[in-house]
Formats: structure tokens, sequence, C-alpha cells
């Protein structure tokens, strides 16, 4: 049986690749080597490198700088763990059919969960944490001690992950409120609190947070790998270890269980209020329509939040260069952009058929929600406007970057829209299991941060003495990307006809 | 007699495989007209060229004495309601607000509209779904919802596909005492079926398709003379070559 589903799996994914998907592939595991080679680099200098002899290259490094560095990385390892953990289990609504064709739900529950651990990424932690933990370890109990932790450790994350996605999806005001107080607290006390003498030097650095890092959650896994050394210790966090993955392993065997067998609508509720009227009056019927379908896919609003909430304190903290400030300030309007666009004619695929037969031109739909995506575009990202001056005092740069940013813009409009025609997808159910299915897959996301980050180079970078020509370059650039872009939009209906539709009307 | 339906040579291929070859129909004004065939026959296909929906190859097509072209595509449209299978729906919105959507695309909001809206889900049994989202709607009230709306755009010419599928045994009869209220006002309805007793008591005339092309046209009244010796299922085999299916060629079941 196992063969079975690893062989659909392995089908569907194959056939899932086409187009953009294998450059998206291509960057995200660019993306991934790179990382790979950051983490591996930072374990192989804090568990070989020693501090006697790197001080004759680095006099600074002593002891207690070495064990901040262990610290600092245990802790942004551990970090970086929480956000990249793919809590998905593989297709989930292709592998549910498995069911009717008498594959037991108890093993592909099982399966499901065991693919979701050998995930790439999912592997790529734990293979971190194991080669910097073992490598410390002084005996086999204590490795043991470790294997178990990492293993907690890993369905802890998962399963908190998923209970805050769930959560968060259905009560997005309080998160996002939440998250907003959260947001404006550090950049209150990134305003007041100085931080230069943690950045002045490692020792100033060592000095300051060290005693702080021996309460942070880091220090946990720094504790198991090299200072758990007693018998006593170390039976005990083994028995106590056992525990807790059994009824972890419980906890994610029944939230898979029940993604399988919870069909996508569960339950009738009567809904009294919505925003629909206002969304039509403002944008149009089609537009209003296509923009209603948009907000309420459960992803959207937290995946724009979480373009404010990066972006913005990102800003705040590294922004000491215009290419920096333009780069971060451009994902806003691009994030916008393809939450919006992407896969425009697949969010509500089917109902674009009935949207068709109205007497209304084809023409007038499809620029109707065009224009309401790049309107609420232009409305999410007007903090963008706000946010050039306060950072760039220059006003010869400050128009720069402005023009920099509707370029890439520009090019990323110009592609989206060629992608939500020749890349069509009909977006799957939302089903409880599906929570990791947002609106942009992460491979999307890195795709657009690398391609933001490279034209960043010809937009940002800041020429003195020929500032002046760089701007009318730009300008020239920009009318030509405008232009261009109002003839694509001006026959965009035809393409649509072509490619769209017979594809809409096959899913029927 | 006023045809609502005129196609001449009607061609539709996807990719190289022909959906429909050369295909010629009248449909009668003001009557109930059914469109019978195996799966895979090209009902739906069909039924998507006439509702605007897909491109065809070659041919032509007139519709409520318009032919169908890019230039009076809205006009007909206008006169236009279809109910398909399965039903479109706009899943985010509750039955009332698709409703009322539907009737303002088609610019048809009457004064009386709430009061219509009411007796129509009191009708269909739907009015506790009145404020429920479509996406959570059951298959047969979405097949309900979706002919409540096409009702209330008030059409010349209506298209249902498989329009009895997943619904109730009770709201089959009201649907079918609603469709032959619609008749008896002038409005043209066609219906595609694949199950032969669906059309068999409720239309007028019969078409038979069968891997796009028309076997057989029966009229109200050589279907009577037909059907005297023999059933619309015998009749439709009779056209339908089936000898290849034998059930004795599974003598391992």
């Amino acid at each position: 049986m196992f063969k079975l589903f690893s062989t659909l799996n392995a089908k569907l994914w194959w056939r899932s690749l086409q187009g953009v998907e294998i450059a998206a592939m291509i960057f995200y595991s660019v993306f991934i080597m790179l990382i790979v080679g950051q983490f591996l680099g930072v374990i192989l200098l804090l568990l070989f490198a020693d501090v006697t002899m790197a001080q004759q290259i680095y006099p600074w490094i002593t002891p207690d700088i070495q064990l901040f560095a262990n610290f600092v990385f245990v802790n942004g390892l551990w970090l970086t763990q929480i956000f990249f953990t793919k809590i998905n289990r593989l297709r989930i609504n292709e592998n549910r059919k498995l069911l009717a064709f008498g594959m037991p739900v108890g093993k592909l529950t099982n399966y499901l969960n065991f693919a979701g651990f050998f995930h790439p990424i999912n592997f790529l932690f734990q293979f971190f944490w194991l080669l910097y933990l073992i490598n410390m370890s002084q005996s086999p109990l204590q490795m043991l001690v470790v294997v178990l932790f990492v293993l907690a450790n890993y369905g802890v994350i998962n399963s908190l992950k998923w209970r805050f996605r769930l959560f968060s999806s259905e009560r997005f005001s309080q998160v996002g409120a939440v998250i907003l107080t959260l947001v404006l607290f550090f950049i209150l006390l990134s305003i007041y609190v100085d931080y230069t003498p943690y950045f002045v030097s490692p020792e100033s650095a060592a000095d300051a947070l060290l005693g702080w890092l021996y309460y942070s959650p880091g220090y946990v896994f720094y504790y198991i790998g090299s200072e758990l050394t007693g018998l006593a210790e170390q039976l005990i966090s083994i028995s106590v270890l056992m525990v807790l993955i059994f009824y972890i392993n419980k906890d994610l065997a029944a939230n898979t269980k029940a993604a399988l067998l919870t069909p996508p609508q569960s339950s009738s509720t009567v809904q009294k209020k919505s925003q629909l009227a206002g969304f039509i009056r403002w944008l149009g019927h089609e537009g209003g329509k296509y923009f209603y379908a948009v907000w309420n896919h459960k992803y959207s609003k937290i995946q724009l939040l979480i373009t404010y909430v990066f972006v913005i304190p990102y800003i705040i903290i590294l922004g000491d260069g215009t290419y920096i400030i333009g780069v971060f300030l451009t994902l806003i309007p691009v994030i916008f952009l393809m939450v919006m666009l992407t896969n425009m004619f697949g969010f509500e695929n089917r109902e674009l058929l009935l949207s068709l037969q109205f007497p209304v031109k084809t023409e007038y739909l499809v620029k109707q929600r065009i224009t309401a995506a790049l309107l609420i575009c232009l409305i999410g990202s007007s903090i963008v406007l706000i946010m050039v001056p306060v950072f760039i005092v220059s006003l010869p740069v400050m128009i720069q970057v402005h023009l920099g940013i509707i370029l890439i813009s520009l090019v990323f409009m110009h592609y989206i829209l060629k992608s939500s025609i020749n890349n069509y997808k009909k977006i799957e159910e939302v089903s409880v299991m599906s929570v990791s299915n947002p609106v942009l897959p992460a491979s999307i996301t890195f795709t657009s941060v690398f391609i933001v980050t490279i034209l960043g180079i010809f937009t940002f970078i800041v020429f003195e003495n020929y500032i002046w020509y760089h701007i009318a370059a730009l300008v020239v650039a920009n009318i030509l990307l405008l232009f261009t872009l109002m003839k694509k939009l001006k026959s965009i209906s035809v393409p649509f006809k072509k490619k769209v539709i017979p594809r809409l009307w096959n899913e029927l | 007699m006023e045809r609502a339906i005129i196609i001449q040579n009607l061609t539709k291929s996807y990719g190289r495989e022909p959906v429909l070859k050369n295909l010629n129909l009248d449909v009668p004004s003001g009557t109930i007209f059914g469109l019978i065939g195996p799966n895979g026959a090209g009902k739906s296909t069909l039924i998507g060229i006439l509702t605007g929906l897909l491109t065809y190859d070659e041919g032509e097509i007139t519709i409520n004495n318009l032919e169908l072209n890019r230039s009076n595509e809205i006009t007909i449209k206008k006169d236009i309601a279809s109910v398909l299978q399965p039903p479109l729906l706009f899943e985010n919105f509750t039955s009332i607000e698709f409703i009322k959507y539907i009737c303002e695309m088609y610019k048809n909001v009457p004064d009386d509209l709430d009061d219509k809206i009411s007796s129509l889900f009191a009708y269909f049994e739907l009015e506790e779904f009145r404020n429920v989202q479509a996406k959570q709607l059951s298959s047969g009230s979405r097949k309900k919802l979706s002919f409540c709306a096409a009702l209330l755009v008030e059409p010349k010419l209506l298209f249902l596909d498989e329009p009895f599928e997943s619904v109730d045994v009770i709201s089959i009869g009201r649907m079918k005492a609603i469709i032959r209220k619609l008749k008896e006002n002038g409005t043209s309805i066609f219906i595609t079926s694949h199950i032969l007793e669906v059309v068999e008591n409720l239309c007028d005339d019969i078409a038979i398709l069968h891997k796009g092309e028309i076997l057989a046209y029966l009229d109200s009244k050589s279907r009577r003379e037909l059907q005297k010796d023999s059933s619309l299922s015998e009749i439709f085999e009779q056209y339908v070559d089936v000898s290849s299916s034998s059930i004795e060629a599974l003598d391992w079941l």
C-alpha cells in the first residue's frame, strides 16, 4: 500500500511541475542551498574551531563570545525552524480519494505524517539539529536524549503551528490586532532603545546578552547537547520525552485523520452580514465579486498582514541604505499584486463560467476584475508613498526610489498577468488540512524576493553623479512598461477566451 | 412554426478530436425540447456553445431569430438562462445574495423581486438556506437555487442540463410543474439528459445525439407513432448501437 501511496504522490508532484513552477522550484532550491550552506558553515565553525587557535587570527574571540555565538545559533535555528516547518501533508484532497479505494484511514494518516516529517525542509532542520547536538554529546545515552528531543521539538512545532493557522484563519481580527500591537511595540522599542552597544563589538554584545540567553528556548537545546551528562538526568529526560512523543504523535495523527475525514464544508452556518454589497458598490459587480472571493480566502488577509508585519520593521531595523529600503518597500506592492492577481482565473474558477453567461461583454468582465485588483493593490501599497520620504531625505534619491518601485511593480504586473492566463490553475477546495496551502506558495514568494533583489540592483543603487540620467532612464522604462501593459490589458480578453475558458469548461 | 434555435452545419473539435460533426438542428419556440444521448455524445458541449461559453469551429447558429455572433451576443444572452450540471453558483455568496446578484446582472430587478424570491424559496423549501453560503448547500439545494435564479431572470429560452440530477422526488415534481407552466407562458425550454424517463413524459420533441451527430429527430407526432409499439428506451437503442456492449462479455463477474 505504501508503494501505491508513493507512486500516486510522485506522479502528482511530477505532473504539477510546469512553466513557472519549475522556475520557482529552482529559485527555491537555490535559496535552500544557501540556507544549508550558511547553517552548515556555522555548525562546523562552532563545533570544530578551537578558541585558542582562532584567537591567533581573531584576537577578540573569547570562550564567552564562542558561547554567545552558540546561543545565537541555536535560537536562530529554532526560530527559523518555526517559520519554515511545513505542516502540510502532501496533497490531502487527492490522497483522500485513496480512502474510497480501500486504503485504511489509519494507514493513510501514518503515511501522510511520515511524508510530512520527511519533507526536504523539515528533514533539513532535523539533520542540522542532530549534526550539531550529537557532535556535542558525550555518551550514547545523551545522543538518545538528543534524538528524542529533536523529534519532540518537530512534533510540538508542527502541532502548535497547525493550531495557530486554524485559529488565526477563523479569528483574523483578533490575531491581526495582537500582531499589529506587537509590531508597534517593537517599532517603538527600536526608536527609544539604543542598540549601538550590542552591535559595536561581539564582546560587548556577549557581555550584555549572554546572561539573558540562558533563559532563551535555544538554551534548552544547547543544555541537552552539552551539559546533560548525568545518568539520572538522562534517564528521566528519556522517559519524559518518550511520553511526550507518544502524545504528540497521537495528536498529529488525530489532526491528519480529522482532516482526511472532514469534508471541506462541514456545517451550514447562517450569515447575516457580509461585505459583498460594499465591495460591489466600490469595485463594480464583477470586480467586487472577485475581490470578495480573494478576501474570503482564509489566508489572503494573513498574507497581506504578514507583508506589513515583516517589511516595515525590517526597514526600521536594517534600513540604512537606499538599496535595502527600496527592496523591502517594493515587496509591499509586489506581494499585494501577487495575492490579488496570481491565479486570477482560478480563485473562483467554475463561477467565472456563470459570469460569462451574463449579458455583459467578456472584455468588460475581465477588465473590471483586473482594474479592481490593481485598485486594491494601489490602496494597499500607498504606505510606500509615506515610507519613502520618511527614510530618504534627498529629493532626487526619493524620486529614484519611487520610480524604481514603480518599475519593479510594473514588471511584476506584466509577468503576473501573463502567468494568470498561461499558468491558470484551480485553487483546491480549502479543507481543514490545507491550512498550509496559502494563497502564495513559499517557493513563489522566495522567487519573487529573489527577482526583486536582482532588479533592485538596477533601480535602487544610487550613482550620485549620474542620478538624473538614472532617473530619466527609469522614467523611460516606466513609460514603456506602462504603455505595453495598457496594450496587454486592452487585448487580454482574447487569450482569456482562447486559453482560460476551455480549461474552465473542462473542469466543469 | 417559429424556431427558438436553428443550428446549421455546426462543427466543434477539442484539438483533433471532433465533438460535434456537421450538426443540424431546429428547436421550435414555446416547446419543451429534449436532447438525449449517451455520456460523451456532445450534449454539454452543445449547451456550452449555445450559451456563449464555448466557441465553435464552423457553422451557423440562430437563437431567438438572432445570429449568434459578437455583435448579437449580449442581446441574445439577455433572453437566455441556464442551469448547468453541476450547477454554477458563486460559492461565497449566500443564497439571497446570489439570486439578487444574478437579477442585477440581467438588469431584471422588479419592485416585487423580494416577494418573488420568497415565494420561490418557499416552493422549493430553500427558505432556511436564505442566508447560507452556496458552498455549504447540498447538491440538491444547489440545483434548486440555480433553477430559481434562472427563473427570476425571466428568460425566453431556458437551457437545462441534467436538471433533475441530485434533486429529491418531490422537488423534481415541482420543477416539472414549473417547466410546464413556463411552456404555457411561451418560454422555450431546452433539456439535455441521458436519463430517458426524464424526457419521455416532459418533452414535446426529442433529438438523439450520438458521437457528435444527430441520429434522429422525433417530433411529438412521430414519437406517438413510434411509441405505440416500443418504449423510448427501445427506440434509443435502435439508433445508438449497443450490440458491442453485451453483458455476456462480463462473464467473469
